[in-house]
């Protein structure tokens, strides 16, 4: 097969896949390796608590172009990825989660990149496997994002794209902790294209994640990318004290025109529920966003790399062919 | 010139056509290799002792390691991590540099570079190190500053490093191993050593038309990535070293950069830097300059050929260049200069680049000498202080 002068570079964040990653090691070789002259697999290991990390080094022994970066803990999928993003050197990159995406869409994506799409971005074509509550949530979430909140997610999109030299350059200058990449390769622009494809399930199913971890995701997504929400808290704080405004007017003509202001503790009551409940909202926004000032103000970085290692295929096996010299009669 | 092809050359009368081993040659040192190191510690050994021999497996000396590995000499900048090491440089850069004045290339800007993403200094560490050992460092200019891309790289510092010309390097070694009247024979192999008494070590040779015995009372090995193979085939215990097969490319550098060499700290990064023994730049990177490496224990003692055909990797070594420094992509390749790569387990830890002294290796007086960076040549005489105990007598 004729082999593309392009750089091809691949980043695959690995969390606890040692029975994985061999399989897909091979599989995103055996298409690098018929598809381009040049090209690299990067390995991230997103503190893997099993044997991942002793897995690839095995891999790195018998696979050439492959690298490993091994974070110091665990910083999350969107973290990993990045700090692949931030040391791959091909034209162009392809991120591929070991479990779910199928590494033979690889030259079929690069092929649309190499047309001038800079971002070409996966699309699942079905939620199948998953609960009532998840499928719903989604699309409320995807609904609100888009009507509320502004911000421009495409529906149903997985990690597994294709982004061109331009658009890795883009995102690796943003120096944000939070880089919730589906968000960011819109957010960069460039020209985009998407496609539909079917996910595969390697060995296990997609790990999937509790209520209040997907909860979670979606407000940090929000909280980050929106202003919003505090927008909308300033619109709610701006109406109590134009009520409140009012009532001060009220209160004064009732003490100007009545005789008697005994009773009146409803109306006390409400304006104090009202006024708290204004209050609560307003705090609880704030708060949010206090939060992630102070992670910015923080100022650390994203990701720490505790080691690099890189592939060391001995001469003596660059010449090695895929020949056995004899074929048992096993029972197969 | 006391140069010759195998047969040896004696001084003083003609030469023998053929040693026999009946009637071996005896010197008082042999050193195996004719790499800098080699030749220096001949000339030392010279000093206190009357017949020294070099046999070198090439044609010519100074082929090896001190023509392929970079030809730089510098005050220490690549060491924050090994303050010793640093120091060393530190101490004896001037001192080569004044000794080999005539082989010295000081006509280029030296810059460092400090990355910020994975890089393990920063650039106040890295600054704080160069004024410890006393190294010069200055902040580079905006115009060369503009050079680099701001995203990746912290800061860029103006320093002091030359290259030296490995050819001219080279005749001056010849010139003055003649000029003390050291022997030396190329195109010879040492196939092993033996113990001859407990006054003389046998030295199997073999040249390309014949073989011979030489004794000799000291043998220096220092035929760095080799000298496992020499301990191999000698049936002595082998030296814990790890190889590696390295690539450094040769590239034509666009005008701007042209007199500038650069080197990014200090991670999986880069360097370039003017080579003047071709004309040209070396481009090695961190990451892709070693292709393998192997440890003498892990399998046998294996010969790699530095020189047979592998694939380059000068595509990766720029791409990942250019995203720090984007004019780069503007470089035309040449060349590379591969070379076995020899380093001690040890250093991978520390980052250091001491020289290996082994007294007695096996053998009484075979010594082991695995050079680091060529201008710490200096640390090797005190070590032949025993020489002059011994008054150099047989």
């Amino acid at each position: 097969m004729a082999t593309y002068d392009c750089f091809v570079s691949v980043v695959a964040p690995l969390s606890n896949d040692a029975r994985i990653v061999k399989p897909f090691v091979t599989e995103v070789m055996e298409v690098l390796r018929n598809n381009y002259a040049n090209y690299e697999l990067v390995l991230v290991n997103d503190g893997s608590e099993d044997d991942t990390a002793e897995q690839v080094c095995g891999l790195l022994k018998e696979y050439e172009c492959i690298r490993l970066l091994n974070l110091s803990r665990s910083f999350g999928t969107d973290v990993a990825i990045s700090s692949g993003l931030d040391s791959v050197i091909g034209d162009f990159v392809a991120i591929v989660l070991p479990e779910s995406d199928p590494p033979d869409l690889i030259p079929d994506l690069i092929q649309q990149a190499r047309l001038g799409y800079d971002i070409v971005i996966g699309i699942r074509n079905n939620r199948s496997g998953e609960p009532l509550w998840m499928k719903v949530g989604a699309k409320l979430f995807y609904l609100s994002c888009k009507s509320i909140f502004k911000i421009p997610l495409i529906e149903n999109a997985t990690q597994f794209r294709v982004l061109s030299r331009a658009v890795v350059n883009a995102i690796i200058q943003v120096n944000d902790k939070y880089r919730y990449l589906r968000l960011l390769s819109s957010y960069v622009g460039y020209r985009r294209k998407t496609f539909t494809y079917e996910q595969i399930r390697r060995y296990r199913r997609p790990k999937l994640k509790s209520f209040l971890e997907t909860v979670d995701i979606a407000l940090q997504v929000i909280v980050v990318n929106s202003v919003r929400p505090l927008r909308f808290a300033s619109y709610l704080g701006l109406l109590a004290s134009i009520f409140n405004i009012l009532y001060m007017g009220y209160i004064a003509l009732v003490y100007l025109f009545k005789d008697q202001v005994a009773e009146g503790w409803v109306t006390l009551s409400f304006q104090n529920a009202i006024a708290f409940f204004c209050i609560s909202i307003v705090l609880t926004i704030l708060s949010e966003y206090v939060g992630f000032i102070f992670e910015r103000l923080k100022g650390w970085p994203a990701y720490y790399i505790a080691e690099e290692k890189n592939s060391s295929v001995l001469i003596a096996d660059r010449d090695r062919r895929n020949i056995v010299k004899n074929s048992d009669n096993i029972q197969v | 010139m006391t140069i010759t092809n195998s047969p040896i050359f004696h001084p003083g009368g003609g030469s023998l056509t053929a040693s026999s081993p009946l009637n071996p040659s005896s010197y008082d040192a042999v050193v195996i290799g004719g790499g800098f190191f080699g030749c220096r510690i001949a000339l030392y050994l010279k000093e206190h002792l009357n017949k020294v021999l070099i046999l070198e497996k090439e044609a010519d000396v100074l082929q090896r390691a001190s023509y392929a590995n970079q030809a730089r000499v510098h005050n220490g900048y690549h060491y924050p991590r090994s303050i010793l090491t640093a120091l060393r440089s530190r101490v004896n850069f001037p001192r080569f540099v004044s000794e080999y004045r005539e082989c010295i290339d000081s006509s280029f800007d030296k810059y460092y570079a400090i990355g910020k993403i994975t890089s393990k200094v920063t650039a106040n560490q890295f600054k704080t190190f160069c004024q410890r050992i006393d190294a010069f460092i200055e902040p580079a200019p905006i115009d060369i500053k503009k050079l680099f891309n701001n995203n990746l790289i912290e800061d860029v510092f103006y320093t002091k490093e030359y290259a030296f010309d490995a050819v001219k390097l080279k005749h001056r070694m010849l010139n003055d191993i003649e000029t003390a009247g050291v022997k030396l024979r190329l195109n010879s192999k040492v196939i092993k050593l033996e113990d001859a008494d407990n006054l003389a070590i046998k030295i199997f040779v073999e040249s390309p038309d014949n073989q011979d015995i030489i004794t000799a009372k000291y043998v220096f090995n220092c035929t760095y990535s080799s000298i496992n193979h020499i301990l191999d085939r000698s049936n002595l215990p082998t030296i814990p070293l790890k190889h590696e097969l390295t690539e450094m490319a040769l590239v034509e550098v666009p005008d701007p950069i042209r007199h500038l060499g650069i080197t990014l700290m200090c991670g999986p990064f880069f360097s370039i830097m003017p080579f003047p023994a071709r004309g040209l730049h070396t481009l090695s990177h961190v990451r892709y300059t070693p292709h393998c490496f192997w440890k003498d224990e892990d399998a046998d003692v294996k010969t790699v050929n530095p020189k047979s055909g592998h694939k380059t990797n000068y595509p990766y070594m720029i791409k990942d260049a250019e995203r720090y420094i984007p004019i780069l992509s503007k470089c035309q390749y040449v060349d590379s200069i591969w070379e076995v790569k020899t380093v001690l387990p040890q250093s991978e830890v520390d980052d250091s680049r001491p020289i290996l002294f082994k007294k007695h290796h096996g053998l009484k007086n075979s010594i082991c000498v695995l050079g680091g960076k060529i201008d710490n040549i200096y640390d090797v005489p005190p070590e032949l202080k025993f020489m002059e105990l011994t008054g150099g007598v047989i």
